[in-house]
């Protein structure tokens, strides 16, 4: 429902939709710095009848073998 | 004392709890006022036709509020900063309302002069929306579709906002490695849903782009419709994308 809240709030920066065979799209939204995804797949989207049917949210982190490569690189970088 | 007009007041208060109430009225006024306080609060409200020399000198640990009005027929309004280090942080932040600057109707000429300096960073307001976090990007996709095939994303722009589109992009290519090295040939449309308004067009093999000149601007309420067309004999993956930024209604 989030999701959905942000889609008619405009509260987003980045909006990917895939239309489904079923006539349902998925949509997901994400804004900078909120570290989030919101996932969600809505039937007769901004239709009278509009049905919310799937909803995830999505932690988006950095890898974390990157995060381990990233903080060691610090440490060789101090080293120097 | 020759130099003092012919009534002259002085004070000189000393204790650990002062209210001066002052309501001067004289057609000349000279009136030299040196606070030193740990908590003082100071209004001052000149009505004069005119004002020869005003100076405020402001030394405190905090300043809570500070509002300078200026009303006159010709202002001059010198700020001189002189410092071998100087550090002046205009910091607007945490408005959703907006901020103007307004200048009125200028004859003649308005000049910003920036002298020896390393780094100007001056904005336009797409990159500056992207700066601030209110740019807006939507895409849409979908794969193996024949000619004919229509992919549409949609959005309704908040009626707290207006929308402004700076550019328009699709890409398409043939979903089966049969169909590689052949033509892909698409097309892409904006459109206003709300006003049956065609808002841009492009077309192309394999995908094009454009960056608008202007942006297209969509009111608060408005559907958009960004699309594209798959026109091939073949199958293909195609995708289009649309972007801009969003701001509050003035």
């Amino acid at each position: 429902m989030e999701g959905l809240d942000k889609l008619y709030l405009g509260d987003f920066n980045d909006m990917n939709q895939e239309p489904q065979d079923d006539g349902s799209v998925i949509i997901t939204l994400s804004k900078r710095g909120e570290r989030k995804t919101y996932r969600f797949r809505v039937k007769n989207l901004y239709k009278e009848n509009e049905e919310l049917l799937e909803h995830e949210v999505i932690e988006t982190k950095a890898k974390p073998w990157i995060e381990k490569r990233m903080k060691e690189a610090k440490k060789h970088a101090k080293g120097r | 004392m020759s130099d003092y007009p012919d009534y002259t007041q002085l004070f000189n208060l000393v204790g650990s709890d002062i209210m001066v109430p002052i309501d001067i009225q004289g057609a000349y006024i000279m009136l030299p006022v040196d606070i030193q306080a740990q908590y003082a609060t100071l209004e001052i409200s000149i009505v004069a036709q005119t004002v020869e020399y005003l100076t405020i000198d402001i030394a405190a640990q905090s300043i809570g509020y500070l509002a300078v009005n200026l009303a006159a027929s010709a202002i001059t309004l010198n700020i001189n900063l002189l410092s071998s280090t100087i550090i002046l942080d205009i910091n607007i932040k945490d408005i959703t309302a907006g901020v103007t600057f307004n200048i009125g109707n200028i004859e003649g000429p308005f000049n910003i002069f920036i002298g020896t300096i390393q780094t100007v960073g001056i904005y336009l307001q797409p990159e500056w929306a992207a700066k601030t976090g209110i740019d807006k990007n939507f895409y849409a996709g979908e794969n193996n579709r024949g000619f004919g095939y229509e992919l549409w994303g949609i959005y309704n722009v908040p009626g707290t906002k207006t929308l402004y589109l700076t550019g328009l992009s699709f890409a398409l290519w043939a979903s089966a490695a049969t169909d590689s090295g052949t033509p892909h040939i698409g097309v892409a449309f904006l459109y206003n849903a709300t006003t049956d308004k065609v808002l841009a067009c492009i077309g192309g093999d394999g995908g094009n782009s454009v960056a608008f000149a202007k942006p297209i601007e969509i009111d608060g309420g408005d559907q958009l419709d960004y699309g594209a067309f798959v026109e091939e004999n073949h199958f293909c993956d195609i995708r289009v994308a649309t972007w801009g930024y969003e701001v509050p209604v003035a």
